[in-house]
């Protein structure tokens, strides 16, 4: 009788989780930068406060950071992203894989063909801190189109980078990396988002 | 005329040796490296002696890892949750953890932990230092510094940049007179008098990217500077007496056990072991 007993809790327990995982949407997430345990430590810890959210797992040396959220929420993917980079990792791609099956991704731009005719290759100063300054800076311009390669420093503070200047110029670049907050001797950040950055990442400004 | 000449030059560079002689007078004592020890698959950031074991914290793998002074692994406990700065008496180990925002004492050889009951509530404590009675504790989101001094628990600090204030404390330790601070992204030491009170400022001026985990000796302060890659020492008094950079990529706690300074490199999976030449 006990073994009956047990075997339908059993039962009514697993169907109960694969009810609950089944209305569940799940997110992985490829984030760079980890470098400093405080941030990553204390970014995913806040993650773990938003209502509803389950299953938070970030593995600090892959970079990949997943979780379970309510599927009746329809958290879309863009609003993963910002909320992500709201919460200070950079995210280099995103996968969602929706209760109902479908899945979602994002993919990054095509890099410039470095035999282009009109590429240059430029150095610029842009103010940062640590990793988590790095891979923010570098997302930054891989979202512009035109970008063949970057690379930044962080000890020289020296951003390497050749676009294609027939679709590219150095203003539009300067002016992505302060909105992604990041201060350039051409264009500074914004109050709000150098406030918004992790407290590792909070450089010191560029005089005027 | 050409002897008094002759002796004046003669005397001219003498002085001129003196001077340079004072100059480039080098520091008499300075920490060397001495050996550096593998941590292979620990990222560590709290370290702490227990009898004759070395126990590190291991934050990115939720656990503790104890090994003996050749590096051979030990011991270790599990199922923490994010543990940071430690710290080690005759009566254990105590170990923060950042993400359930609690304390748990272990006392060895039981891996049982025991929690330290706050009325206060902590948000992602970074570390804990216990002198005798006394604890202290790095509260990290709230940017304070709670203290026990045997009877009450008192809080110190509050946000911001000023003088008493904090910028995410990482790092606490209690000595006979005071209690130091590691005000990390103030880029900053700070130390206080038993009644919470402000006394100095350590180390401002020397341009730290994160100072995030400290340790205090008898005659010195050793601070970690993570971002830019090495260990400042200063004395007590603030005066910065070496600057250590050999092997060191992102150093996060220190500790001097039997006359030798141990540094471990969350990056690096490395303890660096340093002796005082005299």
């Amino acid at each position: 009788m006990k073994t009956i007993v047990l075997f339908f809790s059993l039962l009514v327990l697993g169907s109960t989780v694969a009810f609950a995982q089944k209305n569940m949407d799940v997110f992985e997430v490829q984030v760079d930068g980890l470098g400093c345990p405080f941030c990553a430590y204390g970014l995913e810890k806040k993650f773990k406060e938003f209502k509803g959210i389950k299953d938070v797992k970030i593995d600090i040396e892959t970079g990949d950071f997943s979780f379970q959220y309510p599927a009746e929420k329809s958290l879309s993917l863009t609003a993963v992203v910002q909320q992500v980079e709201k919460a200070g990792y950079t995210p280099m791609k995103t996968l969602i894989k929706r209760a109902n099956g479908l899945v979602e991704t994002d993919a990054p731009l095509e890099a410039v063909d470095q035999n282009v005719a009109g590429l240059v290759a430029e150095k610029m100063f842009v103010a940062g801190n640590c990793e988590m300054c790095e891979a923010r800076i570098l997302k930054a311009t891989s979202r512009l189109q035109g970008v063949s390669e970057a690379a930044w420093d962080s000890k020289t503070k020296i951003l390497d980078i050749s676009f294609d200047a027939n679709v590219l110029d150095r203003q539009s670049i300067s002016k992505a990396i302060a909105a992604a907050g990041h201060d350039t001797k051409d264009h500074k950040a914004s109050g709000d988002t150098y406030d918004g950055l992790p407290m590792c990442c909070k450089y010191e400004r560029i005089e005027e | 005329m050409r002897q008094k000449i002759y002796k004046y030059s003669l005397f001219l560079v003498a002085l001129v040796g003196l001077v340079s002689c004072e100059r480039k007078a080098p520091p008499t004592q300075q920490w060397v490296l001495e050996k550096t020890i593998e941590l292979p698959g620990v990222n560590p950031i709290g370290i702490g002696v227990f009898e004759e074991q070395f126990w590190l914290s291991d934050g990115d793998h939720n656990r503790l890892v104890a090994l003996d002074a050749t590096g051979l692994f030990t011991d270790s406990i599990t199922g923490l949750d994010r543990p940071m700065h430690i710290d080690a008496t005759a009566a254990g180990l105590w170990v923060p953890q950042y993400g359930s925002d609690t304390i748990a004492q272990f006392k060895l050889p039981s891996k049982s932990p025991l929690p330290l009951i706050l009325k206060d509530s902590l948000d992602a404590p970074a570390s804990i230092s216990v002198f005798e009675q006394e604890r202290a504790i790095a509260d990290f989101y709230n940017h304070r510094i709670l203290y026990f001094n045997g009877k009450d628990w008192i809080s110190i600090g509050s946000e911001g940049k000023e003088a008493g204030q904090f910028y995410y404390p990482t790092d606490v330790q209690v000595t006979p007179q005071y209690i130091w601070v590691a005000d990390a992204y103030n880029n900053r030491i700070q130390l206080f008098d038993k009644q919470g009170d402000f006394v100095r400022i350590i180390g401002a001026d020397q341009k730290m990217n994160a100072a995030t985990g400290l340790f205090i000796s008898e005659n010195q302060v050793f601070v970690t500077d993570f971002e830019n890659h090495r260990l400042l020492v200063f004395f007590k008094d603030g005066q910065l007496a070496q600057v250590i950079e050999a092997g060191l990529e992102k150093p996060i706690d220190a500790i001097i056990h039997e006359e030798k300074l141990y540094v471990i490199d969350y990056k690096k999976q490395q303890m660096n072991r340093y002796y005082f030449d005299n």
